[in-house]
């Protein structure tokens, strides 16, 4: 069986009287693993508090077996683990390369020679090689995100965070950025996700996590999650305003998702039908599938 | 991205127990480079090379001072530590400026590691600043120990030499202790405006002005023990260094560094001008200079009441003399010619460095920090016909004088010592032809700087049966005179008394 490398038991985290995560169990076992919810729903604050960056309020973790609440414990994590922001800040007047060299300066890599190594390799991986000496205020969006995905990727992490990874990348790099992903998982590793992007998940991901309001709401698979809509999705002509949620898509037609009228003619349902009904109107207007 | 296959870090790049280091070496690289900090040692460049293009034979008198000034009052480094100051708060201040803690944060080495980096890798200013420092100088006093310049010495301590990086390292400390609480760049200009505007403000006066410079400025400037300056250098730094560490580690041993840090500083700036030295404002002030021990004391004989001898001054004091000064410095007795009578009131710049005394155990010197009138004298009753003598020695560091003044105040340079036979009715620093009965000796321009021992043998036969006022006056506001003065006598035959005027 294999090992669980990230447990959650009552994990909470309040800011004034708001709980932001609120009594969650999490057991998480090596691989892919998504996170999905709308905004607001404590995606980001839960990914803080795995990457030790934030101290939960209340309950307890363990993270690859260690005990991020004990200091020494809590270091020797920080040297397994890899975290990506979901807004990372930059120094701009440094290059790509010095950024990455200083991180993994910070990640206790002294030996100049074999850190340097390390930092073309992970720029490599993220296919910044020919960028490394350009200064950071020179780099697209889409570029900072790829240095920052390569700063998590030092020191070959048992443990990565990814906050929303691919938001600003453009197709291609997304497709890498999937492989990457996808391999590292396949390696033993254990990746969690966390993304507006249903696709990705459906990609990516072998097990998926809906978060809303602080609480996980769906724990499956994608394909799980998916059939949450099975004979809830149907197509038509033209809208229905029986239908709990419906838009138009690129061929003309008009896609439902809620309870089908009868002879309606139901369609496959994707991940993103399930995760819809699931967060329900509420998520739409707050932009989850934006 | 790459599409190759995941493979593992290489083994070489494992993480290691401590970043401290290898951080401080590229906090420290990082601040070599800095454009900030490369310009403010293009500025202390600048001021060197201005310096040393406005120093000629001509205005040699100038020399010793300007020595002091940019190198032993670290003055040169106004420039470097101003901007290693900004580009120190640049980088501290860098993390939040740039919100990039969210990723440092989950690294293993803690913020304190990064601190810590920040606060040691001003050592790499330090060292820039040490290589200014020696190249101004070998500028000023040359290569292999010649300490002159233009025929004038010029003398410069190393103990003066530590101030300068020590002075940079400071400035950087500052601005790290700043950036770990603030992140607005306005605020530091603000600081650093506060900090170092005023000397920079001083440096071109200084520099192009004249001799008056080192009259006025110096006595507010030079002369302080360079202890005192490297003690408050270290209290601050360690008080800047803790309440940087501080931000992210509060922990009782900090609490107590910073504490310790603050008590050095106020132990300097309250005890230094109590027992002796000033940290940065010159001499100890006359009126808040201990009185001496016993040995060293001026004589305060009353008029009519000192019993003669003392000529010799073996009684290790001044009894039987009477001293009047002007702004820094004193009559004084020593022993040793090494060792300043009073190292609160010696100019470290220009060591103390006489003579032993001639005759016997002690002698009489003048020492002093900056500039200055002293004058030594005492009336003497010629009973018979009497003849002068005594052992005089100097050494002087600016060209000597005989201007018609003992006002050290002068606009013009005024170095000069005399000996004269007055009226004793006579202001005591009168120059008037109808006072001074006769000139004993007496500077002229061009004398040498260092002279003797020698004896000077002078008739008083003329005025025998009479009294007389023996003065020896010194001044000088060019630098350091101190002429030295022992085994006075009155041959043949014993003076009958002495009468203080």
């Amino acid at each position: 069986m294999t090992r669980t490398t990230i447990e959650t038991f009552s994990l909470y985290k309040r800011y004034g009287a708001a709980d932001v995560v609120a009594d969650l169990d999490l057991s998480i076992r090596p691989g892919v693993t998504g996170l999905l919810g709308p905004n607001g729903a404590g995606k980001t604050t839960l990914m803080r508090m795995l990457a030790t960056v934030l101290a939960p309020s209340d309950g307890c973790m363990s993270l690859l077996g260690l005990n991020p609440h004990v200091a020494g414990e809590r270091i020797e994590l920080r040297r397994r683990l890899g975290y990506m922001p979901q807004e990372p800040g930059f120094h701009r007047q440094f290059t790509a390369f010095e950024f990455v060299d200083y991180v993994a300066i910070l990640k206790e890599m002294t030996d100049a020679r074999a850190r340097h190594r390390e930092v073309r390799r992970v720029l490599e991986r993220v296919g910044l090689e020919d960028l490394a000496g350009r200064r950071l205020r020179k780099l697209s969006g889409g570029m900072r995100k790829r240095v920052a995905l390569a700063q998590a990727l030092l020191g070959d992490p048992d443990l990565l965070v990814l906050d929303e990874p691919s938001s600003e990348l453009d197709p291609e790099q997304r497709m890498r950025f999937r492989e990457l992903v996808s391999e590292l998982g396949d390696s033993g590793r254990t990746v969690l996700v966390s993304t507006h992007q249903t696709d990705d998940v459906a990609a990516l991901c072998e097990r998926v996590i809906v978060l809303r309001d602080g609480r996980a709401t769906f724990d499956g698979t994608p394909a799980q999650l998916a059939a949450l809509a099975a004979g809830r999705v149907w197509a038509a002509g033209a809208r229905d305003d029986r239908a709990q949620l419906s838009w138009r898509t690129a061929a003309g037609a008009h896609r439902h998702v809620g309870e089908p009228p009868a002879g309606a003619q139901l369609v496959d349902p994707t991940i993103e039908d399930g995760y819809l009904l699931l967060a329900g109107t509420a998520a739409v207007a707050g932009g989850a599938t934006s | 991205m790459s599409t190759a296959s995941v493979t593992r870090a290489p083994e070489a790049a494992a993480p290691r127990r401590s970043a401290l280091w290898s951080l401080t070496r590229a906090e420290g690289r990082r601040l070599l480079c800095h454009p900030v900090f490369l310009l403010g040692m293009a500025i202390s460049s600048a001021t060197l090379i201005v310096a040393n293009a406005n120093t000629t034979p001509d205005d040699g008198v100038l020399e010793q001072a300007i020595v002091d000034f940019l190198v032993g009052d670290s003055f040169l480094m106004v420039g470097a530590a101003m901007w290693t100051f900004l580009a120190t708060f640049l980088a501290a201040s860098r993390e939040r400026r740039d919100a990039a803690q969210e990723i440092y944060e989950g690294q293993p080495a803690a913020a304190r590691t990064r601190i810590t980096a920040s606060l040691l890798s001003v050592g790499y200013a330090g060292a820039a600043a040490a290589v200014l420092i020696a190249v101004a100088t070998l500028v000023f006093i040359g290569s292999g120990g010649a300490q002159e310049r233009f025929g004038v010495p010029v003398h410069i301590t190393p103990i003066a030499l530590a101030q300068g990086p020590l002075y940079v390292m400071l400035a950087g400390v500052l601005g790290v202790a700043l950036g770990t609480w603030a992140r607005h760049l306005w605020i530091a200009l603000l600081v650093a405006v506060g900090l170092f505007l005023p000397p920079i403000a001083l440096v071109p006066w200084f520099v192009f002005d004249d001799v008056q410079s080192r009259g006025a400025f110096g006595a507010v400037m030079a002369g302080v023990p360079p202890g005192w300056h490297l003690a408050a250098i270290a209290g601050l730094g360690v008080l800047a260094a803790s309440v940087a560490v501080l931000r992210h580690d509060r922990r009782l041993r900090v609490a107590l560094l910073a504490g310790a840090g603050l008590g050095a500083t106020v132990a300097v700036a309250v005890a230094g001008p109590v027992n002796g030295g000033m940290i940065v404002s010159g001499c100890t002030p006359p009126e808040m200079r201990p009185v001496g021990s016993p040995s060293v004391a001026p004589g305060r004989g009353a008029p009519g009441r000192a019993a003669p001898g003392n000529f010799d001054f073996e009684r290790g004091n001044l009894d039987g003399w009477r001293v009047r000064t002007r702004g820094s410095g004193s009559w004084r007795v020593y022993i040793d010619g090494r060792t300043p009578p009073d190292r609160s009131d010696s100019d470290y710049a220009v060591p103390f460095n006489v003579i032993d005394p001639p005759q016997g155990r002690f002698a009489a010197v003048t020492d002093m920090c900056s500039a200055g009138s002293r004058i030594l004298y005492r009336d003497i009753e010629l009973k018979g016909r009497r003849e002068l003598s005594f052992a005089l020695f100097y050494r002087g560091v600016a060209p000597l004088s005989s201007s018609q003044t003992l006002d050290h105040t002068t606009s013009f340079a005024n170095t000069q010592f005399r000996v004269d036979v007055m009226d004793p009715s006579a202001p005591v620093d009168s120059l008037a032809p109808g006072r001074i009965l006769a000139t004993v000796f007496r500077t002229t321009p061009g004398d040498d700087l260092v002279l003797g021992p020698r004896r000077v043998t002078f008739d008083l036969s003329p005025w025998a049966g009479r009294t007389v006022r023996l003065r020896f006056a010194q001044v000088d506001n060019g630098g350091p005179l101190r002429v030295v003065i022992d085994d006075v006598r009155l041959a043949p035959g014993r003076v009958s008394a002495t009468r203080a005027g």
